[in-house]
């Protein structure tokens, strides 16, 4: 493996036929993936039957580009409309709606196509080098993946807003609702009151888009026909030089925080995103514009969303594993075609298989070069006055919600996550730790049931091997410098500050 | 105004669309159901009661459009994903008996949603009648390619050496494998360490990075590993060898006395459904099943090609109903 064969990848896509499908597949997958609810997975798995009949490098081509294409468009409504369209689009909404609402639109979605470039080109670089080394990714298994789920929970002090106990609030309820359904491990119906729909738990989407989407609504219904704001500004379309400048670090932290989360299984979309937006937070001389509409809070998790695409799919390369849902369905797409992924493809069919890798770089160019000018088609959006945009986005999030499933119920879920989204914006509760609960509950529950049945009940499983010991260092670091640092400092501020308390303590 | 004849025309549009949806003048759909199956035009909706992208969905993409030519009426899949199948299946067995709606009732898998009352499954086996069964999946046993398991009877005698200490992973609590191996621990009189994981693909990972000692499951999630030999394949659960794994030595043949466990890719409309459009739906599913083009698709999938009649799906339905029940009933009394 190599750059070279990436080079013969890249010559064989540049034929007119290959690159008319690559784009044919974007365009698709971008016009299903704006429909909120409509993943990639959905986006995929719909339009299979448009492949067949093509040669087997072309139709994998354009599903890819489905693939990614379909990602963007859930960029788009996320941005204009803060309805993320999958749960990895999540981050992308915190700031990207925030620009939207000052009239910056326009360069929120150019900087997240840009990102999402630069994330797809270090993707491809990236597994070009990687590859080789890629059954490392194996060594995470059970008892591995429980402790990054558990550091994971470190991420909430960057959602927290001002108030950590409320963050925790929100972030212990997500845990609360991921507990519904049966669990996977002995078999316990938990609040399922005996509904068959609420055996597999709730569904992510659905809340998601309820959280953030509807309860948006609602907020903005709430200020009564009085408050109904103008139609948003549309300043100008492209960003400025200092907007790129701030995206241009944060877009290749970002690219390499999500080539590294898509290699582990499971390859969790929604939380590396928001890692992504965490480290940038922290890392940011301007922490305080996050969450305001601060550019690098787009650019890092878009880029990190499109190379963990890109990277989760080594696995399927190299080993033959899918790590994700969506991963699965292009190993669904290649076995249809005849292709075994794996090992094999590279000695069987290493045309094909680098005309795929070399796809990628092309398909993500193709999405920059649409989305640049679309950017200007989407914002005309916003120029719809708020209460008829409003009356179309209920609309068109009752139908994705019902397309996600075929299920009236979902749309229940939905409205009721947007109830509580919309309480909780009321009370000041910040709503990405309740996500982000919802999303690390399961996978830190099944787990650690799992760790313990490979261990048949001994602890001492979570402590075995270098990666664990690693990791629980990390968690311990993090646990001191998240929670117990903040606590003595505010401690010593209290005694400093009013030191008549701490004497009525003292006695 | 000058709106006005652009909306009437989008009434009519709209009445039209309905006229045609009720199937014309609202006649009862049921009196139509004889010779005319399927009117020309009409949605015949297949329930795959799984995710997109699963492997059922994938397979019924790969049929449907073949059918849908055969029968001169449109095939629309649907996904009706939740309650480990249950919700689709309900949603198939309370459907209109019209032969509008069929959907997967994959055997065994179906038999574990409606033998186990927690799942709340609002039909039985009574509920359908199967049009016909397309394709079929070995059940085969599997290591890592470095596992000091080189046959079959290494492994379970290491197994009876030490019980409950093997570890073997599933695609899914109360799945096909899970069931199966409770199947095989009852026949042969072995006890192994199941461990749980969320799909067919995380349990194949756990086999490859050496987490697992085996997995047990339909050949096609195996078949990637084992032509690269990353996985060593040590029998499969069947009284003939796999067309996919043909060195691959059967249960059987190794010595141990265990009924096969293939699953079966069956489709079901609701049982009410008149006897002649069952009979029509079994004609194309036939001819679908018999096209080279999807023949060759499936193959591509590790998916044997394979058809069964109506009458055989009914019978082989009972057959493993009744092998299955007391392991389910067993696991359940367990909990």
């Amino acid at each position: 493996m190599g750059f070279d064969q990436l080079l013969g990848g890249l010559a064989t896509v540049f034929t007119p036929e290959h690159l008319l499908f690559a784009l044919i597949g974007c365009v698709l997958g971008m016009l299903v993936g704006v429909l909120p609810g409509f993943g990639p997975a959905a986006a995929v798995s719909l339009l299979i039957p448009v492949t067949f009949g093509l040669d087997a490098t072309s139709a994998i081509i354009m599903l890819a580009a489905i693939l990614y294409g379909a990602a963007y468009g859930g960029t788009t409504t996320a941005v204009l409309l803060r309805i993320p369209g999958e749960a990895s689009s999540i981050a992308t909404t915190l700031d990207g709606y925030q620009m939207a609402k000052q009239g910056r639109g326009g360069p929120a979605l150019v900087i997240a196509a840009l990102a999402s470039f630069v994330g797809g080109l270090i993707g491809v670089v990236g597994f070009v080098v990687v590859a080789p080394f890629s059954r490392l990714a194996l060594e995470f298994g059970a008892p591995e993946l429980f402790l990054v789920s558990l550091l994971g929970f470190a991420l909430i002090t960057s959602f927290a807003g001002s108030n950590p106990a409320k963050a925790l609030l929100s972030a212990a309820a997500g845990l609360a609702i991921a507990t519904v359904g049966v669990d996977s491990g002995v078999g316990i119906a938990r609040f399922t009151f005996d509904m068959p729909e609420l055996f597999d738990g709730l569904g992510l989407v659905a809340i998601v888009m309820g959280v953030f989407g509807l309860s948006e609504v609602l907020g903005q219904a709430q200020k009564g026909p009085l408050g109904v704001p103008s139609p948003l500004k549309v300043a100008r379309l492209l960003p400025t030089r200092t907007d790129l400048r701030r995206s241009a670090l944060p877009s290749l932290r970002g690219s390499v925080i999500g080539f590294f989360m898509g290699l582990l299984p499971g390859s969790p979309g929604a939380a590396t995103s928001l890692a992504s937006y965490a480290a940038e937070k922290k890392l940011s001389k301007r922490s305080k514009e996050f969450g305001r509409g601060a550019v690098e809070g787009i650019a890092g998790p878009e880029s990190a969303n499109n190379a963990l695409a890109v990277s989760s799919m080594i696995p399927l390369f190299t080993l033959g594993i899918p790590t994700s849902a969506t991963v699965a369905i292009m190993a669904g797409a290649f076995t249809m075609n005849g292709l075994i992924p794996g090992p094999l493809l590279f000695r069987d069919n290493p045309d094909v298989a680098w005309a795929i890798i070399a796809s990628l770089i092309v398909g993500n160019l193709i999405l920059l070069v649409l989305n640049v000018p679309l950017a200007r088609v989407w914002i005309a959006v916003l120029k719809v006055p708020f209460h008829y945009l409003m009356a179309a986005i209920l609309a068109f999030m009752f139908l994705g919600t019902y397309s996600i499933n075929g299920s009236a119920f979902d749309i229940l879920i939905m409205l009721g996550a947007g109830l509580l989204g919309y309480v909780f914006q009321l009370v000041k509760v910040p709503l990405t730790p309740l996500v982000l609960g919802l999303i690390l509950g399961p996978l830190l529950e099944e787990n650690f049931q799992r760790s313990l049945a490979l261990s048949r009940g001994d602890y001492n499983v979570f402590l075995q091997g270098p990666i664990s010991l690693t990791l629980i260092g990390v968690i311990v670091l993090a646990i001191l410098f998240g929670a117990v640092r903040p606590l003595i400092a505010s401690m010593l501020k209290k005694k400093t500050i009013t030191p008549v308390a701490s004497k009525e303590l003292a006695k | 105004m000058k709106k006005i004849p652009a909306l009437t025309a989008t009434a009519a549009l709209a009445a039209s669309v309905a006229l045609a949806l009720t199937g014309c003048g609202g006649q009862p759909a049921s009196s139509t159901a004889a010779a005319d199956f399927p009117k020309a035009g009409s949605t015949i909706e297949w329930i795959v009661p799984s995710a997109a992208g699963a492997g059922n969905d994938i397979l019924a993409r790969i049929i449907a459009p073949v059918m849908q030519e055969d029968l001169g009426a449109n095939i629309k899949v649907v996904n009706k994903e939740g309650g480990s199948q249950v919700v689709g299946l309900n949603y198939v067995a309370q459907a209109k008996p019209d032969g509008l709606t069929f959907g997967n009732t994959n055997i065994p898998s179906i038999l574990g949603r409606y033998l186990d009352p927690s799942k709340k499954a609002a039909f039985d086996r009574g509920s359908f009648t199967p049009i016909g069964s397309f394709a079929t999946n070995s059940v085969v046993i599997g290591v890592n390619k470095d596992s000091k398991y080189k046959t079959i009877k290494e492994l379970f005698d290491a197994v009876k050496a030490e019980p409950g200490k093997i570890t073997v992973g599933t695609d899914s609590r109360a799945g096909d494998d899970h069931i199966n191996l409770r199947l095989l621990e009852d026949q042969l009189g072995l006890d192994f360490n199941i461990v749980h994981y969320n799909s067919g693909a995380d349990k194949v990972a756990a086999i490859v990075s050496g987490e697992t000692d085996f997995a047990l499951g339909g050949v096609s999630s195996f078949y990637g590993q084992y032509k690269s030999g990353d996985i060593k394949l040590l029998t499969v659960v069947e009284d003939a060898a796999s067309p996919f794994a043909p060195e691959v030595p059967t249960l059987k043949g190794s010595g141990y006395d265990v009924k096969p466990m293939a699953s079966n890719f069956a489709l079901s409309v609701p049982s009410k459904t008149p006897k002649d459009v069952v009979a029509k739906l079994e004609s194309a599913l036939k001819k679908a099943t018999e096209t080279p083009a999807v023949q060759e698709k499936l193959k591509g999938a590790a998916t044997q090609p394979a058809w069964k009649s109506s009458s055989d799906v009914a019978k082989l339905w009972e057959e493993r109903e009744s092998t299955i029940k007391p392991v389910i009933d067993e696991l359940l009394k367990q909990q």
